[in-house]
C-alpha cells in the first residue's frame, strides 16, 4: 500500500506542475458552476416568477379592439418581456432578422371572449417562435398564455362586478338554467357553476375591501425550496455538482492519458523494474486519479459552502456519494487507457467517450431540452448515477437508502472497469 | 550471474530473438553489439523481465528477473530518457528509491551520491526538461543506481550526446565495473565496446552471431590490416595480416610522404560479421 500512495503522490505532484491542469481541475468548474448557476437562474426563475431577463416579442394587433389594447398593456407590464407593437409584415421580419424569438399576431375577432364559454375554445391569436430560439420560445409561449388568462379573468371580473343590475340578471339566468333539467353539456354546466361561485366570492370580497375589485391571480412565487425568493441559492446545488462532474472527467481524461504518455514514453519500464507488481503500479495512478477527483470535489464544495450557500443535510452521505463517483471515474480512467495505444489517442479517447457521456449524463445539456430518448438513455448514464449521488445529500434530502442505488451502481462500474483495464492493459504490455 | 538460454521472442511474424544463449559473469562488463533491429532491446527487455519470452529462459543469480528480490539488484537504464520531465531531478531519485524502501539518512545520502555522479548537484531543483540532453542522459543512468544494484543494464547509454558527456558516461560506467558492479551494456558504437567491455557478443537478425574478449574477436574475424602509403600523390594500399613484417619488405629509397596503419579493430569485426548493407 506505501508504495501505491508513493506512486499516487508522484503522479499528483507531476499534475500540480501543469497550469493547465490546475485549471481544468479546479478554475473551469468553478466557472461553470457559476456562469452556468447565474444563466439557469434565468430560465428556472420564470417558472416561479422570478426571471430577471427579459425576451423581444414583436406584437401585431390586427383586432384594434379595447380587449386586445388591454391585453397588450398587460402584456407590456410583464416585467419577462420586452413587446413591440408593429405591423404583421414587420412582426415578421423581426423575428427572421433574429431580433425578436417570437411574433405575436391578435386577430380581427380576438376581443371577442365567446370563446371561452366554448369547451376546447381557444382565442383568435397566433404566437409563431423562431425555430433556432425554441428555449426562448417557449418562456414566451408560456409568458403569453400566463397574461392571457390572467388579464381575461380580471377583465371578466371587473365586467361582473361594474354593473350590480347586470350581475342580478345574469346571475338570474345561469340561476334558471341550472335549476332547469335542460340539456346543457356537463362540462358547460360545471362552468356555470364555478363562475356562480367566483361572482359569488368576488362580492364578498368587494363587500370587505371597500368597493375595490379584487386583483388578478397572482403567479406562485412560493413552493417549498423557494421560500427566500432567491433563486440562485436554489440553482448552484445543481450547478456545483455539476461542476464537481466536470473536475472528475478532466481527473480521469487526464490520468488516462498521463498513463499512456508513461508507457510511451518508458518512465512505466523504469517503474516496472522496481519491486513492483504490475496491479501496484496501476493503482497508483488508479487512487492518484481518485485522490484528484475527491481533492477537486472537496475544493469546489468547499467555494460553494464559503461563497454560494451550498449545504448538505448529510456530509457522510455527501462523501459516499463523492467516493463512489471518483472510483467509477478512477475506473473508467483505467478503462480508457488501457484501450489507446499513444497519448494522442488516449487524449481523442477519453476526451471523446466522457463528453459523449457528459451531455448524455446532464452535465454538459439540461435534462429538460432532451428528446425523450435522450432522457430514457441519461438514465444509464454513469455520469447521471454520479450527479444524484452528489445532488442527494446536497439538494433532494436522500436517505442512505435512496442514495444506495446511485452509489453502489458507480462502485461496481468502477470496479468493473478497473478489472477489465488491468487485464486489458497486462495483454497489450506482453 | 546472469544465464539466458536459447530465449526467443517474436512479434507476430517478426522474429526479434532467435536463440540467444549467453552467460555473463559476476563483475563483468559485457557489451551486446548490433545494428538497428537486430533485436538488442529486445533481448534487455527479456532479460530484465519487463517481455515474456515465447520460449527459454533467464536466471539471474538461480532466479527468474519477474522475482521481486531479483529485481531489487538490477539497475535499468533505457534507451529513452525514462524521467519525469517536469520533476527536478532530485524528486526523479528520491521518488525511484522510495519505491525501492529508501529513507531518511540513507535516501539523502544515495540522492547526493547519484547527483555527484551525474555532475547534477548544482541543478538537483531544476526540472530536467530545463537540463541539456547530456545531463537527461547521465541523469537517466543515475536513476537507475539509486538503489544501488550490483547488476546494471544500460541500453545505449550514449544516444544523442555530446564527446564531454559521453566520455564522463563512459568514465563513470568503468567506475561502476571496478567497484563489482555486473553490467550489461548495449551500443552500436563500436569504440565505446572495444573501450569498455571485458566480453563482447554481437548479434543480428535476433541471432547471436559471435561471443568473446575484443581482441578473440579480432582476431578471428578482424580480417586483416590495412596499410595506406602516399607517394607523388598516389595512395597505395596494402592488405596484411602481418604489418611489421609488410613494413620490413617495403621499397623504402623511395620514402612515401605519408604512412598510416589501420590494424583490425572490432568495427571490422562487426562490419564482417552483419554485413555493409544499410539497415533500417
Amino acid at each position: 500500500m506505501r508504495n501505491i500512495f508513493i506512486l499516487a503522490l508522484k503522479d499528483i505532484r507531476v499534475a500540480n506542475r501543469y497550469k493547465l491542469v490546475a485549471f481544468f481541475h479546479f478554475v473551469f468548474p468553478v466557472l461553470y458552476a457559476i456562469l452556468v448557476g447565474y444563466m439557469m437562474s434565468g430560465i428556472v426563475g420564470l417558472g416561479v416568477g422570478m426571471y430577471r431577463g427579459t425576451v423581444s416579442v414583436a406584437v401585431a394587433d390586427q383586432d384594434q379592439s379595447e380587449f386586445s389594447a388591454g391585453f397588450l398593456r398587460q402584456l407590456q407590464a410583464a416585467k419577462e418581456l420586452k413587446i413591440h407593437q408593429v405591423d404583421f409584415d414587420t412582426a415578421k421580419d423581426m423575428v427572421r432578422r433574429r431580433r425578436c424569438a417570437a411574433h405575436l399576431v391578435l386577430h380581427k375577432g380576438f376581443g371577442s371572449t365567446s370563446w371561452l364559454l366554448t369547451p376546447g375554445g381557444q382565442p383568435r391569436m397566433r404566437l409563431v417562435i423562431d425555430e433556432a430560439r425554441i428555449a426562448e420560445g417557449q418562456i414566451v409561449r408560456g409568458m403569453v398564455y400566463m397574461q392571457l388568462m390572467d388579464y381575461v379573468r380580471s377583465h371578466f371580473l371587473r365586467s361582473f362586478t361594474d354593473n350590480p343590475e347586470q350581475n342580478a340578471r345574469l346571475r338570474a339566468v345561469f340561476r334558471a338554467y341550472l335549476d332547469v333539467d335542460t340539456q346543457l353539456d356537463s362540462a358547460l354546466k360545471q362552468q356555470l357553476i364555478d363562475l356562480l361561485h367566483t361572482w359569488q366570492s368576488v362580492e364578498q370580497t368587494q363587500s370587505t375591501s371597500g368597493g375595490q375589485p379584487p386583483s388578478g391571480p397572482t403567479l406562485a412565487t412560493e413552493s417549498g425550496r423557494f421560500k427566500d425568493n432567491s433563486i440562485l441559492r436554489q440553482i448552484f446545488p445543481i450547478t456545483f455538482p455539476q461542476g464537481m462532474i466536470w473536475a472528475m472527467l478532466f481527473s480521469a481524461a487526464f490520468y488516462a492519458i498521463s498513463l499512456v504518455e508513461e508507457r510511451a514514453e518508458g518512465t512505466l519500464q523504469r517503474l516496472r523494474m522496481a519491486p513492483l507488481t504490475r496491479l501496484q503500479l496501476l493503482l497508483g495512478k488508479g487512487l492518484a486519479c481518485m485522490m484528484n477527483c475527491l481533492g477537486t470535489s472537496i475544493a469546489l464544495l468547499a467555494v460553494g459552502m464559503l461563497f454560494f450557500g451550498i449545504r448538505s443535510n448529510s456530509y457522510v452521505l455527501l462523501l459516499i456519494g463523492l467516493l463512489s463517483a471518483a472510483l467509477s471515474f478512477s475506473g473508467m480512467m483505467m478503462l480508457l487507457a488501457s484501450l489507446s495505444k499513444t497519448p494522442a489517442a488516449a487524449e481523442g479517447v477519453s476526451l471523446s467517450a466522457l463528453l459523449i457521456m457528459a451531455m448524455l449524463g446532464g452535465a454538459m445539456v439540461p435534462e429538460v431540452v432532451m428528446p425523450p430518448f435522450a432522457r430514457t438513455i441519461s438514465s444509464y448514464v454513469p455520469i447521471k448515477w454520479a450527479i444524484m449521488a452528489m445532488e442527494g445529500p446536497i439538494r433532494r434530502d436522500f436517505s442512505l437508502g435512496e442514495m444506495a442505488p446511485y452509489c453502489v451502481g458507480l462502485t461496481l462500474l468502477g470496479m468493473a472497469c478497473y478489472v477489465v483495464g488491468v487485464f486489458v492493459f497486462r495483454l497489450t504490455e506482453d | 550471474m546472469i544465464e539466458i538460454i536459447n530465449l526467443c521472442k517474436s512479434f507476430g511474424s517478426v522474429v526479434a530473438v532467435d536463440g540467444l544463449s549467453i552467460t555473463i559473469r559476476k563483475g563483468e562488463l559485457f557489451g551486446l553489439l548490433g545494428p538497428n533491429g537486430a533485436g538488442k532491446t529486445t533481448a534487455v527487455r527479456n532479460i530484465c523481465g519487463l517481455l515474456r519470452a515465447d520460449a527459454g529462459s533467464v536466471q539471474i543469480a538461480g532466479k527468474p528477473p519477474t522475482d521481486l528480490s531479483v529485481r531489487k539488484k538490477i539497475g535499468l537504464a533505457p534507451q529513452n530518457l525514462a524521467l519525469y520531465m517536469d520533476l527536478s531531478a532530485e524528486e526523479n531519485l528520491t521518488f525511484l528509491a522510495r519505491l525501492y524502501g529508501l529513507s531518511g539518512s540513507r535516501l539523502r545520502q544515495r540522492t547526493d551520491w547519484c547527483l555527484d555522479f551525474a555532475g547534477l548537484q548544482p541543478r538537483r531543483r531544476d526540472r530536467v526538461k530545463t537540463y541539456s540532453g547530456g545531463m537527461q542522459r547521465r541523469l537517466n543512468l543515475a536513476a537507475a543506481l539509486m538503489h544501488d544494484p550490483s547488476i546494471l543494464v544500460l541500453d545505449e547509454p550514449t544516444v544523442g550526446v555530446d564527446t564531454q558527456s559521453r566520455t564522463a558516461i563512459l568514465e563513470s560506467i568503468l567506475t561502476l565495473r571496478d567497484r563489482g558492479c555486473t553490467i550489461l551494456y548495449t551500443t552500436h558504437y563500436m569504440e565505446e565496446a572495444q573501450r569498455l567491455c571485458d566480453r563482447v557478443g554481437i548479434m543480428d537478425h535476433g541471432k547471436l552471431l559471435a561471443l568473446d574478449t575484443v581482441g578473440e574477436l579480432i582476431q578471428a574475424h578482424g580480417g586483416k590490416a590495412l596499410i595506406v602509403l602516399e607517394r607523388g600523390g598516389n595512395e597505395e594500399r596494402l592488405t596484411t595480416d602481418d604489418p611489421l613484417d609488410a613494413l620490413s619488405q617495403l621499397d623504402w629509397e623511395d620514402r612515401p610522404e605519408r604512412l598510416r596503419i589501420e590494424p583490425a579493430s572490432l568495427e571490422s569485426v562487426f562490419l564482417n560479421l552483419t554485413g555493409r548493407g544499410l539497415r533500417d
